[in-house]
């Protein structure tokens, strides 16, 4: 019998088992089908926020294999399992393709007095050597065209399987694309995912819109959008390839004001003439949307960003429209990817380092983000180091389900 | 290829399971749960009560077949069915985004098995069921391996259904009522763990071909496609016996009803 069954049957009939005998039973349930977290052992942790904690481990039985797990925050027990973590899960259980981080199982921990026969749970993925965020902290790395060409196929192509899987990822960033030593790119944590469907009847989907990293939000989202699409995640793509450049995120803003703003500067004045409908979009006319900005992706980019087809790209992909952005077939058809350097191997450049790179452990970096006029890459940063916004500042964050 | 309402089928080839659905639903029956206690019964408390919480349709059919899978895994008599059953709604709206408030899962259920029972007080009572179906949550995910996620043969019925339509006569296909009763046969097979044996492919083909059969509707081959079965576009992989066979399981169900 299990631990609440046992206590239920009290209710309807009468419990077997004293208090003692109980605890034993729990203690010593074998799980068949869900392995006991002990067969792996905690190396390092590697990554820390809202959403837990996320460690490098070893497998015992093979001491070669590394894996990383991701405890499950059971942060309201009353509710019983967490509905967002079921709904990583199974989208997790869902996706399987070369660019998408691959779920191994779930792992329990055993229930005994010392955590008050409450198990702890860990999803356990295959371990990627990097995570992108730290690979362009470190000034060591030095991406070639190729490579670089290589990463963004890679990252479009896993947006490419997820998308025709109809699910959203919803927090693109750098420090959530890992990287193997071997140089496979695997979109990582679909904390934030979610399904999504095409409008029927008309009926607009009703979405949150307190999804993605702040840097990394697009437009319609800070407008208020909650009818969206994959767009969100292709203009997270955006502004990872142009990070890929400029090695920091390229819009650092401090508020969704602050956000709004940067874009204006960078794709030009938000209006209805270049995004029909935008006047529809509930914060529209609650923010302060600066007027008469010209559009300047390439300007702006071409310091970096030498090679005019990735210049070009990249204004496919910072579109403020959602319906014109590139989605990811035409942004893998683009020629970018197919003139040369053609897209190159990475297993080469990364063999060279040997210590593993990942935003959480890597020192704070530079803030230079792009401004306005700011001619060379690294300039002398004048602000402190900026702390990168989470993904989720706090619980509203998330689908609202309760 | 047309659709055409067998005038040339004899009464002694119609299976008329609806009529006999007919004749039961005149005496409205109310289960004393607590008198009994088997799958079928328990199966019949998660409609009861997911109809009670306003849940999905599909909701309540996951519910079933989460019911289903873990006691395929654990031994039936080593736990109460009426807290497997409330748990697996309660999991079934979180897997299909139609979330049920766990305190309501608690009265609805609690009133269910206890009929007129007054609403429960926040009080111990409370805590230990909702504390029991928490913990009966896990349980079921770890014996299933998290995987919860359910293919239902919801989907490809409608889809079958939809084309048929087209590929039958209008005045045909409207004189039965084929999409309700195979709808009906759908929702009845969940009763019954067999519904794990079979693809939802090949559920959703039995289910159609059981309602034609009952109303002595048959889709006719086109002279191309002589002795080709209606179903064969959907599924190249169901034999005959096979779709004989998961018929008479559903029929199966009518008898198991409790009278």
């Amino acid at each position: 019998m299990l631990p609440g069954s046992n206590r239920i049957n009290e209710v309807y009939s009468s419990g077997t088992m004293n208090t003692k005998e109980k605890e034993k039973y729990i203690e010593e349930f074998d799980f068949p089908f869900c392995d006991e977290a002990s067969k792996y052992e905690k190396v390092a942790k590697i990554g820390q926020g809202t959403f837990g904690e996320v460690f490098k481990a070893r497998d015992k039985s093979s001491h070669k294999k590394f894996v990383a797990m991701k405890k499950v925050l059971m942060d309201n027990e009353k509710e019983g399992f967490p509905i967002t973590a079921l709904r990583e899960i199974r989208i997790l259980q869902l996706l399987k393709h070369e660019n998408v981080v691959n779920l191994i199982e779930i792992c329990r921990t055993k229930a005994t007095q010392f955590n008050k026969y409450r198990s702890t749970f860990y999803l356990v993925f295959d371990f990627c050597e990097h995570d992108l965020a730290g690979l362009l902290s470190n000034v060591n790395v030095k991406f070639s065209l190729g490579e670089i060409k290589k990463v963004m196929q890679q990252l479009l192509n896993g947006l490419y399987y997820i998308h025709s899987n109809k699910i959203l990822h919803r927090d693109m960033k750098a420090a959530n694309v890992l990287i193997t030593k071997n140089g496979i790119l695997k979109l990582a944590d679909f904390g934030l995912a979610r399904a999504f469907s095409v409008n029927k009847n008309g009926q607009a989907n009703r979405y949150t819109n307190r999804v993605v990293t702040l840097w990394y939000r697009p437009p319609e989202l800070l407008l208020g959008d909650r009818n969206y699409g994959p767009p969100v995640d292709l203009w997270g793509a955006g502004c990872i390839m142009a990070e890929m450049w400029t090695r920091s995120p390229i819009m650092q803003g401090n508020t969704e004001q602050q956000q709004l703003t940067l874009i204006s500067q960078l794709c030009g004045s938000i209006t209805p003439e270049v995004w029909p409908g935008v006047e529809n979009l509930e914060l529209y006319n609650k923010m302060d949307l600066p007027k008469g900005q010209k559009r300047k992706v390439k300007e702006r980019l071409k310091p970096y960003v030498k090679d005019p087809y990735a210049c070009d790209l990249l204004d496919k992909l910072l579109v403020l429209n959602p319906s014109k952005r590139y989605d990811s077939d035409s942004a893998l058809n683009h020629d970018f990817f197919w003139t040369d350097p053609m897209p190159c191997d990475l297993s080469k450049m990364l063999a060279q380092h040997t210590q593993s790179m990942f935003e959480y452990l890597a020192p704070p970096r530079r803030p230079g983000h792009m401004r306005v006029h700011h001619h060379h890459q690294g300039g002398a940063g004048a602000a402190g180091p900026t702390t990168r916004p989470s993904s989720s500042m706090d619980s509203g964050y998330q689908d609202r389900v309760f | 290829m047309s659709c055409v309402v067998g005038e040339d089928l004899t009464m002694k080839d119609v299976i008329d399971v609806m009529q006999l659905q007919r004749e039961k639903s005149k005496q409205a029956i109310s289960v004393d749960y607590r008198e009994v206690e088997n799958n079928f019964v328990a199966v019949r408390f998660i409609f009861e009560c997911g109809i009670k919480l306003d849940a999905q349709p599909l909701t309540i059919a996951t519910a079933a077949i989460l019911y289903h899978r873990f006691f395929k895994e654990a031994d039936s008599s080593g736990y109460d069915s009426y807290l497997i059953a409330a748990t697996t709604l309660y999991l079934a709206g979180k897997v299909k985004d139609d979330p049920l408030k766990i305190r309501d899962v608690i009265n609805v259920t609690h009133n269910t098995l206890n009929r007129g029972a007054a609403p429960l007080e926040l009080g111990d009572e409370y805590w230990n069921m909702r504390d029991a179906i928490v913990q009966a949550e896990l349980l079921i995910m770890r014996m299933l391996k998290f995987e919860v996620t359910i293919v239902h043969p919801h989907k490809f019925m409608l889809h079958y259904l939809k084309s048929l339509e087209g590929w039958c006569e209008k005045d045909d296909w409207s004189k039965m009522p084929i999409a309700k009763a195979a709808s009906a046969f759908l929702q009845d097979f969940h009763y019954d763990p067999a519904i794990l044996d079979y693809t939802p492919q090949h559920v959703a083909i039995a289910c159609i071909n059981l309602a034609l059969q009952c109303y002595g509707g048959q889709v006719l081959p086109t002279d191309e496609g002589e002795g080709v079965p209606w179903y064969s576009v959907y599924a190249d992989d169901l034999q005959k016996d096979k779709l004989w066979e998961i018929m008479e399981k559903i029929m199966e169900v009518y008898n198991k009803e409790p009278k």
